[in-house]
This record gives structure tokens, C-alpha cells and sequence, in this order.
């Protein structure tokens, strides 16, 4: 449960603390370079990627937030034409903008998509599916050190199962 | 400077070309190799070179499956 909800946390409860860093490090840098290639609105996607979300899951923590912030966000990012500021919202009438105070039209508003495309987003959901897999993987390995009985001290190898 | 870092992960990166594409396999199978082997070695001081070993043979491998597929379709194209 713990490396679960936390890559590299099953390991470090178990006193893999070394093992433990490297998992935590090198998993959520996949996870988010992932997200960095394809935006977090097309990366994390449940309805669209479903297959794809179960494997990013595996990841706990970092795909929840990332699904949550996911679906915070609106696809398209709208601009101010006149100081470059984002606006909170697609603006209906004459809205001010809130940076430089002028009125910005429905007709004049520059808009730009936060949604990915080919390749970029197939790349960044292979990245973050990837990282939920080898979650897995650690998963089922702190599953197998946790049954495993320390060694007493003086046997051979009990130095390679304690402290890592 | 906290808006353009979470920037980063709200746009999606520039078009990427063929070589970058390429180019991307690199993290992504280094990411593979260093988990593989922080779960395999015995000890952690085994971890760097057994990981840098596995990468080097699983990017080695990877790139030669795709050349050998590039040159196969090269073959086949040019004689249809």
C-alpha cells in the first residue's frame, strides 16, 4: 500500500532506505517528464486513454494529482491581444482584462490549446504508463522483501538484505 | 517563476523531430534499466554499472530492431 502511494515509500519502510531513493527519483521523473511532453490535459486522461490510465495509476499519488490538476483545467488557454496576460475565462462581452485594464472582445482574443497531439502525446503516455508499470514492479518486489525473515546477523548475506 | 515552471507540464512541449523522437528513448530506458536493477542488485554499489549495462544493451538492441526494420521496408518499397 505504501509503495503504492508513494513510489520507493514500501522500500523505505522496510529499511531499503538507499533502494528506496533511487525508486522515488527516478520514477516520478518519468512520471512527470511525461507529463512534460504531452500537458497534463491530454497526458492524464481517463476517458480518452483508458488502458493507458490503469498502467499510469500504479503510480499513486502523482497520477491523482496530476488527474486532479488535469481536470481543473480548461483545454484552451485564452490571452489579453493587447498585454499577453491569461484570462480566467473565455470572455463573452467587453471584459477588462485584469493585468492592463483594457477591453478585450470575444472577437479579438487570442487563444492557445493545452491539448497535445501526435506524437507528443503518445510519447508522454507511453512515458507515464511506463513509469505506473515499473511502480508495479516495486511494488511486487517490497511484497517479497516484506515475507522475507531478516537474517540473523553472522550468516552470510544478512548484510544484503538489511539496510540498502 | 513558479507560473512558467508549472507551465511546463500545463502546455505540451514544441513539435518534435525524427532525431528528438528518437533521441527520447534514452531517458526512457535509462528510467527502466536504473528501477530493473535497484530491485535486482544485491547491493546498492552494484546499482550504477549493472544499470549502465543493461541501458547501453537495451538501447544497443532497441536502435539495431529499428534500423533492421528501416532497411527492410527500404527493401520492400523499392521493389513494389
Amino acid at each position: 500500500m505504501l509503495a503504492w502511494i508513494l513510489p520507493g515509500l514500501g522500500h523505505w519502510y522496510l529499511g531499503h532506505r538507499a533502494r528506496a531513493i533511487i525508486l522515488m527519483v527516478v520514477i516520478a521523473l518519468t512520471f512527470w517528464t511525461g507529463v512534460a511532453i504531452g500537458g497534463v490535459k491530454s497526458t492524464i486522461d481517463p476517458q480518452e486513454n483508458r488502458v493507458w490510465f490503469l498502467a499510469q495509476v500504479c503510480t499513486g499519488t502523482h497520477t491523482l494529482l496530476a488527474a486532479l490538476w488535469s481536470g481543473r483545467l480548461e483545454p484552451v488557454i485564452y490571452y489579453c491581444p493587447h498585454c499577453g496576460e491569461e484570462l480566467s475565462e473565455r470572455p463573452r462581452g467587453d471584459t477588462p482584462c485584469a493585468r492592463c485594464g483594457r477591453r478585450v472582445a470575444p472577437a479579438e482574443v487570442r487563444n492557445k490549446t493545452r491539448l497535445a497531439f501526435w506524437p507528443q502525446v503518445d510519447i508522454a503516455v507511453v512515458y507515464t504508463g511506463i513509469a505506473g508499470l515499473l511502480n508495479l514492479l516495486v511494488i511486487l518486489d517490497a511484497i517479497a522483501r516484506a515475507e522475507i525473515k531478516p537474517q540473523p546477523a553472522g550468516t552470510p548475506g544478512a548484510e544484503r538484505t538489511g539496510h540498502g | 517563476m513558479v507560473e512558467s515552471l508549472l507551465a511546463l507540464f500545463t502546455t505540451p512541449c514544441a513539435e518534435l523531430t525524427g532525431w528528438q523522437r528518437a533521441g527520447l528513448i534514452l531517458p526512457l530506458t535509462l528510467s527502466i534499466a536504473v528501477v530493473y536493477k535497484t530491485i535486482k542488485c544485491r547491493t546498492p554499489r552494484e546499482i550504477p554499472l549493472a544499470s549502465l549495462v543493461l541501458w547501453l544493451t537495451i538501447v544497443a538492441g532497441m536502435y539495431l530492431v529499428g534500423i533492421g526494420l528501416m532497411v527492410a521496408y527500404e527493401l520492400i518499397s523499392s521493389r513494389t
